[in-house]
């Protein structure tokens, strides 16, 4: 009896040690950057990038993978209010990846063999789905030194989205993870709203991806 | 009556257009003279300087992506493509091995220890000369398109067909040369090559293969 009550003691005082490390490694995010919380104003998050159906959004894409470089071509349809297509081509025009992303959800339609693992399918899918989405719910907003912060709840993560003072459109995302930051992604040149320069940053491991619009863009 | 007559002719050239630009498939006799003529006049061409455009289908696109450059070939299988537009983009392909510099950036890729990729680009080699006749390694058909000829060939290769389904290559009547290169894929998405101001056989050097 008394061995078995040990027994309980032990599991119970790990669990509680368990719990209060958790408590302790899972800061909140906005907390550790020192934002103040503000009452909620806007209700959704708001990213128009890639919301217009009647463009073709088509980028010169440069990645960096430890000490390797790749390019391509990322093209980027919206194809009704809530999906949206994602393909990759070389720049000869053979298809790598072809993704139907929703905000909610990602399908792949194809892929080349040699990069058809589950790891390498689900990191990018989830990065086109960070930067293309939208209509997340607001759940918290934020003020910094340079503007408004509000916070959604995308998947497992935790997304930040910047919106400086001097500019109304979203400049960056930050994606996060039990507090620790694992991409970011600034939209940069915009013009006609359109980001002409985008940059997605791997916090946690070195892989980086740029891309220059090379579409047509509107003039109005 | 005018209403009428404007009509009338314009369908009568829409029938002419048609006409025009349908396909026809070649009888087996002329197929083979043409191949034999396409085969002799490869072994003859000792380089290649093109601009190209380059066109990029994807079903659900408003239009297709437009790109365009230089082409510079050298017997027996030196090639270099200079893009130019919208994006600055040179790949050299030279002793299995592609040397790329993406607009500065240099790098390589090693393409013998990947069959398929190294397959791949032998055969745009092959089409940019129009010499892929090799009936072991595709299903070959013969077109009178227009005034032109159309060739079709699909890959027999399972992992090559994974990449490409069928190219088609459009040979000018007369000088047979490499007017345009169709790459369809398996999802009916294609990457159209219009090859312009084709210069044949003038002198190139191997340094122009260096990047």
């Amino acid at each position: 009896m008394r061995v078995y009550l040990m027994q309980r003691l032990i599991y119970k005082s790990i669990i509680i040690s368990l719990l209060l490390l958790a408590g302790f490694t899972s800061c909140d995010y906005a907390k550790r950057m020192k934002w103040e919380e503000k009452e909620i104003s806007t209700t959704v998050i708001s990213n128009d990038y890639f919301n217009n159906a009647q463009i073709d959004y088509v980028y010169k894409a440069k990645i960096k993978v430890l000490d390797n470089d790749f390019g391509g071509i990322v093209i980027v349809k919206k194809m009704d209010s809530l999906t949206h297509r994602v393909v990759f081509t070389t720049e000869f025009g053979n298809t790598i990846f072809d993704f139907t992303i929703t905000p909610t959800s990602y399908k792949l339609n194809s892929a080349l063999a040699q990069i058809n693992k589950k790891i390498i399918i689900k990191m990018l899918a989830l990065d086109f789905q960070n930067l293309v989405s939208s209509n997340y719910e607001v759940i918290k907003s934020y003020a910094n030194e340079n503007g408004l912060v509000s916070k959604a709840k995308v998947g497992k993560r935790q997304n930040y989205y910047s919106y400086p003072k001097n500019q109304e459109s979203l400049a960056h995302i930050t994606t996060t993870k039990r507090g620790k930051e694992k991409t970011i992604i600034r939209f940069m040149n915009i013009m006609y709203g359109i980001a002409h320069k985008v940059e997605i940053e791997h916090q946690n491991i070195e892989m980086n991806m740029d891309l220059t619009f090379i579409g047509n863009a509107p003039q109005e | 009556m005018r209403n009428k007559m404007k009509g009338f002719t314009m369908l009568i050239l829409l029938l002419i257009a048609s006409v025009s630009f349908s396909q026809t498939a070649l009888p087996s006799s002329e197929a083979a003279v043409l191949k034999e003529k396409v085969v002799q006049k490869s072994k003859t061409t000792k380089s290649i300087k093109s601009d190209f455009e380059q066109y990029k289908h994807l079903s659900f696109l408003t239009s297709d992506i437009k790109s365009s450059g230089k082409l510079t070939f050298k017997t027996p299988d030196l090639i270099k493509w200079e893009y130019d537009k919208p994006f600055v983009y040179k790949v050299v392909f030279k002793q299995s091995k592609l040397f790329i510099d993406d607009d500065g950036k240099k790098s390589q890729i090693d393409l013998s220890s990947n069959k398929t990729f190294k397959s791949m680009n032998s055969l745009i080699v092959k089409s940019v000369k129009g010499d892929m006749f090799d009936e072991e390694q595709f299903d070959i058909s013969y077109f009178k398109s227009g005034a032109n000829f159309l060739v079709k060939f699909k890959p027999k290769d399972k992992k090559l067909k994974e990449m490409i389904a069928q190219f088609d290559i459009i040979f000018e009547k007369g000088t047979l040369n490499v007017l345009e290169i169709k790459m369809i894929e398996s999802s009916e998405d294609y990457t159209r090559i219009v090859f312009l101001n084709q210069k044949l056989n003038e002198s190139v050097s191997d340094a122009a293969f260096n990047l």
